[in-house]
């Protein structure tokens, strides 16, 4: 325990003790690492490579280099470009849509659930048949939807993708908030004297984390594909621009010639969805004192 | 004689369920005067927890008047209400329940605090909860611990101490010590004591426990299946306990010392009734072993037999 | 009554020198330390002490259904009449269990199966122990729910549909389904009210004499002590510090300090004293192995010896036994019926 000069203990703060708690575990941290690493990579990736020569020019005469050879690490695809450099620009792409589909349905799926797992009554029908109505259309095709509406592009994207998942973060949390909130710790703050908005941002939703946490990695797993597939409908990202969806499901028509097509971006999204799953897993420990120190 | 501290008046407070209206508290008036205590007694399901609930304003009331010095508070609108949190705080039964395992000790303590005086500096803040682990108790090396780190003493100690914090008049201790063991009971109960000689708080202590209440409140209420059947100081309620139901509270506690065994002594038989749609009349009734015509049929009013004890029975008064 | 007729009856339950730990990732616990403990046919002896002073723990090892892997017995024996507990196979147990020994548990709720009527799950014990044919099967859950003061034509009724003290009759009508000799009752009538208690209280003590069932009781409640059982083990830190008829440990006068605080720490319906005295302190972490008297700790009357060496049983004055140094020397008779440490 660290103690201040004046040989007093020194009190920590809720953030920085979630921090101190979250450190402590090797596993998010190195997940963490890896997420952060990736990210930094893809981003100045216009310092070491030249977008337009290297990622997005054909090479006839290159197609299907093996990985490990003729200076191409992770070798060429079947129009002869660096998968390497193609990985780490999917990365800008990729890892955003990953983190923003899950981030906004988090953020939104956990406003709509609190408010209607808090307030119950008129608030939670309207809000949750409304959720309802969006759930009973599939995921995809609500998607495809929003993506035809408004217009291609990686906003919209995002947006689609969001919104589609936003009815299974309301459903988790409602279930949890109505458990928590009548817990004797919420009425012991109400007697405080504190407000719904108090209550619902300090007491319920970091209660009622620990469950959303697990959908959110799956979520993020799940965006990067599907993004993948509205490419191939022509509505997500067109080629050639790398993504890594886009390039595992084009290079499933190579998969006998050249495995390492499929392997490499396959490789690429297990590995920051395992990142992204360490640091939820971290993040659920952390917020959670009860759990080891 | 000064106006009591808070008066309850013809307070009801009905749940809507499905098979009708369910009497959690029916037409209870009560009154705790400046320092002193008052001890609610009485079985699971009879409403002594939502009596507190709703004079606090935890709970909605359905008719009837809580005066706090004077105002009636079940008329303030919310800004008015959360001034008045400062005066009136609550104990909860369950140490385990009542803190939000994702606070540390201090952030427990504090939060009235942030809440409730805006105006306070982190420094002033941080002091104040040091002066309230001291008052309880608690130990200054546990200002970064967590609830389930400590044992159930401590946690109620870190309970009294949010109740303290911002220095209240009036507080509803609901059932502190049920969930503890006799050796740490006695520590919160002494605390409790020492705390109102000290600042002169008045309290409602809610219990089951008749030889808890005995020791803490000058007054005691008995409540049975939302009404108040029997109300008197202390010692009288226990030298001259009048209603069937009291004496058979007091006959059913196993007293420790074998020679008083409760062979001979008389059990009562049922179980209480339901608190849905309950019928006019005593509603102990269909348990009373004396119970006439006379006891059914047209509600029953508290009478005082002497000066201060009041009750609400057909055959004893 | 109490010691000098228990000496004439058979033993039914003689645990010796029993330890008992839980091993887990983080600490071993010291749960149970050298327990020895006699339990005479027909009698009911109280097991009495705080949480964690190891009650439930060792009612648990009498059962054997101690947790897998965590829970162990590392040292003493557990004989059940002709059974040696700690050395039966499964199968053994099995019939054991609920035919010769059951147990009550302090949750009414938590064994009974929501989705089984009540009638059900009493037949369910019965048939587990040989009775088949569905007439003998209905008659005598019928007899059994009339003897705890149910009416039969309740028995197709779901638990919820109980309430607290009802359900608790329940389980005692489970618990002596097949009229076992040894009942473990874990804090039977903790979680109900005073006047529902007393019921229940009145209840089993009816059907043990009915039965002449031995039973252990586990409680913290000290008027629930005096109020049923003929012999008091009192349990501080999974050791007995103190045993002893109910005459003896109610009205003698030299007690453990623990006994002692423990008694001024009940708000006492008598007398007018309005400050308690409670036992200062805490009990001692149990994953700590110690050397010597785990009161030491918090008694008043605490010396250096008490920290350094364990104290052996003494027989006081008034004929109960007690762990503790104070008493050394003053043994009265060659007290070794029980409650002596090896």
């Amino acid at each position: 325990m660290k103690r201040s000069s004046t040989g007093e203990i020194k009190r920590r703060g809720q953030l920085a003790s979630v921090v101190h708690r979250f450190m402590k575990n090797r596993l998010s941290v190195c997940g963490l690492v890896i997420l952060l690493a990736l990210a930094i990579f893809s981003c100045s990736a216009d310092l070491f490579f030249d977008y337009n020569a290297q990622a997005i020019a054909q090479n006839a005469q290159a197609r299907f280099i093996a990985p490990f050879s003729e200076g191409h690490i992770f070798g060429t695809d079947q129009y002869g470009r660096d998968m390497f450099i193609r990985i780490v620009y999917g990365g800008r792409i990729s890892l955003v849509v990953g983190f923003f589909t899950a981030g906004f349905a988090l953020v939104f799926g956990t406003i709509i659930g609190a408010a209607a797992g808090y307030f119950g009554g008129r608030v939670d029908n309207l809000l949750m048949r409304f959720m309802d109505v969006f759930l009973a259309i599939p995921a995809m095709l609500l998607a495809i939807c929003i993506v035809a509406a408004l217009g291609g592009g990686l906003v919209n994207l995002l947006l689609a993708n969001g919104i589609a998942q936003v009815p299974r973060y309301a459903r988790i949390v409602r279930a949890s908030v109505m458990g928590l909130k009548n817990s004797e710790f919420v009425e012991a703050a109400r007697a405080c004297g504190s407000g719904h908005t108090r209550i619902i941002f300090s007491h319920i939703i970091p209660n009622a984390l620990g469950s959303l946490i697990v959908q959110v990695t799956l979520t993020m797993a799940s965006a990067i594909l599907s993004v993948a597939s509205l490419s191939f409908l022509g509505l997500g990202i067109a080629p050639p621009t790398p993504e890594w969806g886009s390039m595992l499901s084009t290079g499933k028509e190579f998969m006998r010639q050249a495995p390492h097509l499929i392997i490499v971006p396959g490789l690429a999204i297990m590995l920051s969805v395992l990142s992204f799953n360490l640091i939820g897993d971290g993040l659920r420990d952390a917020l959670d004192p009860r759990l080891k120190n | 004689m000064p106006a009591p501290l808070v008066e309850v008046k013809h307070l009801k407070k009905y749940f809507k369920t499905p098979r009708g209206d369910l009497h959690a508290v029916d037409d209870v008036n009560l009154s705790i005067n400046q320092g002193e205590t008052l001890g609610v007694v009485g079985e699971s399901g009879c409403g002594k927890s939502t009596l507190g609930r709703t004079i606090l304003r935890l709970v909605p009331h359905t008719s009837g008047e809580v005066l706090f010095e004077g105002k009636n508070i079940l008329s303030y609108d919310t800004r008015q209400m959360k001034a008045l949190r400062q005066d009136m705080q609550m104990i909860f039964q369950d140490p385990y329940a009542s803190l939000d395992t994702r606070f540390t000790v201090s952030q427990i303590i504090e939060e009235p605090l942030k809440i409730c005086r805006k105006e306070m500096g982190k420094a002033d803040r941080e002091k104040r909860v040091k002066e309230l682990m001291d008052t309880v108790g608690l130990a200054q090396r546990f200002v970064n611990a967590y609830p389930h780190e400590l044992d159930g003493g401590r946690r109620q100690r870190i309970g009294v101490a949010r109740a303290l914090a911002l220095n209240p008049k009036f507080i509803v201790c609901d059932e502190p010590v049920s969930a503890l063991d006799v050796s740490i009971q006695a520590q919160i109960l002494n605390l409790i004591m020492d705390l109102q000689e000290d600042m002169g708080l008045s309290y409602m202590f809610i219990t089951h426990d008749l030889s808890v209440v005995k020791h803490i409140s000058n007054n005691i209420a008995v409540l049975y299946l939302g009404q108040c059947i029997e109300h008197a100081p202390t010692e009288e309620l226990f030298a001259n306990p009048i209603h069937p139901y009291t004496k058979a509270l007091l006959a059913a506690i196993p007293i420790p010392d074998p020679s008083k065994r409760s062979e001979d002594r008389e059990i009562i038989r049922g179980e209480v009734t339901s608190p849905i749609n309950p019928p006019q009349g005593c509603r102990f009734a269909a348990r009373c072993p004396y119970a006439g015509d006379e006891c059914r049929g047209k509600p029953i009013e508290l009478k005082e037999t002497r000066p201060g004890h009041f009750v609400a029975c057909m055959k004893f008064f | 009554m109490g010691v000098d007729m228990n000496q004439n009856a058979e033993k039914l339950l003689d645990i010796k020198d029993l330890s008992i730990t839980y091993i887990t990732d983080d600490a071993t616990i010291y749960a149970v330390n050298g327990l020895n403990m006699e339990l005479y046919r027909g009698e009911t002896l109280g097991l009495v002490g705080e949480t964690g002073a190891g009650k439930t723990t060792t009612a648990l090892a009498i059962m054997r259904l101690l947790p897998d892997r965590i829970g162990k017995i590392t040292s003493g024996s557990i004989r059940f009449d002709d059974v040696d507990v700690t050395a039966a196979s499964e199968a053994e147990m099995r019939t054991l269990r609920g035919e010769r020994i059951s147990m009550i548990f302090q949750d009414p709720m938590t064994c009974l199966n929501p989705v089984l009527t009540i009638g059900d799950q009493i037949a369910e014990v019965l048939e587990s122990h040989g009775i088949t044919s569905k007439e003998e099967l209905s008659k005598r859950v019928d007899n059994i729910l009339t003897l705890v003061g149910l009416p039969p034509e309740r028995k197709n009724e779901y638990p919820h549909q109980f309430s607290g003290g009802m359900k608790q009759r329940v389980d005692i009508a489970i618990a002596l389904a097949c009229e076992p000799q040894l009942l473990l009752a874990d804090e039977p009538t903790t979680a109900l009210d005073v006047t529902i208690q007393a019921q229940v209280l009145a209840l089993m003590k009816e059907l043990r004499q009915k039965f002449n069932t031995s039973m252990l009781l586990i409680t913290h409640d000290l008027g629930v002590v005096a109020e049923v059982c003929d012999r008091v083990a009192i349990m501080y830190a999974g050791e007995i510090i103190e045993y002893g008829t109910v005459w003896e440990i109610f009205s003698g006068t030299e007690h453990h300090p623990y006994t002692k605080g423990l008694f001024g720490s009940i708000p006492s319906m008598s007398e007018g004293q309005r400050r308690l005295r409670p036992i200062d302190g805490l009990m001692p972490d149990p994953a700590v192995q110690l050397q010597g008297c785990p009161f030491a700790s918090r008694c008043p009357q605490c010396s250096d010896r008490c920290t350094a060496e364990k104290p052996a049983s003494h027989r006081a004055a008034g004929g109960n036994i007690i762990k503790c140094h104070l008493f050394e020397g003053e043994d009265a008779g060659g007290g070794n019926d029980a409650g002596t440490a090896g």
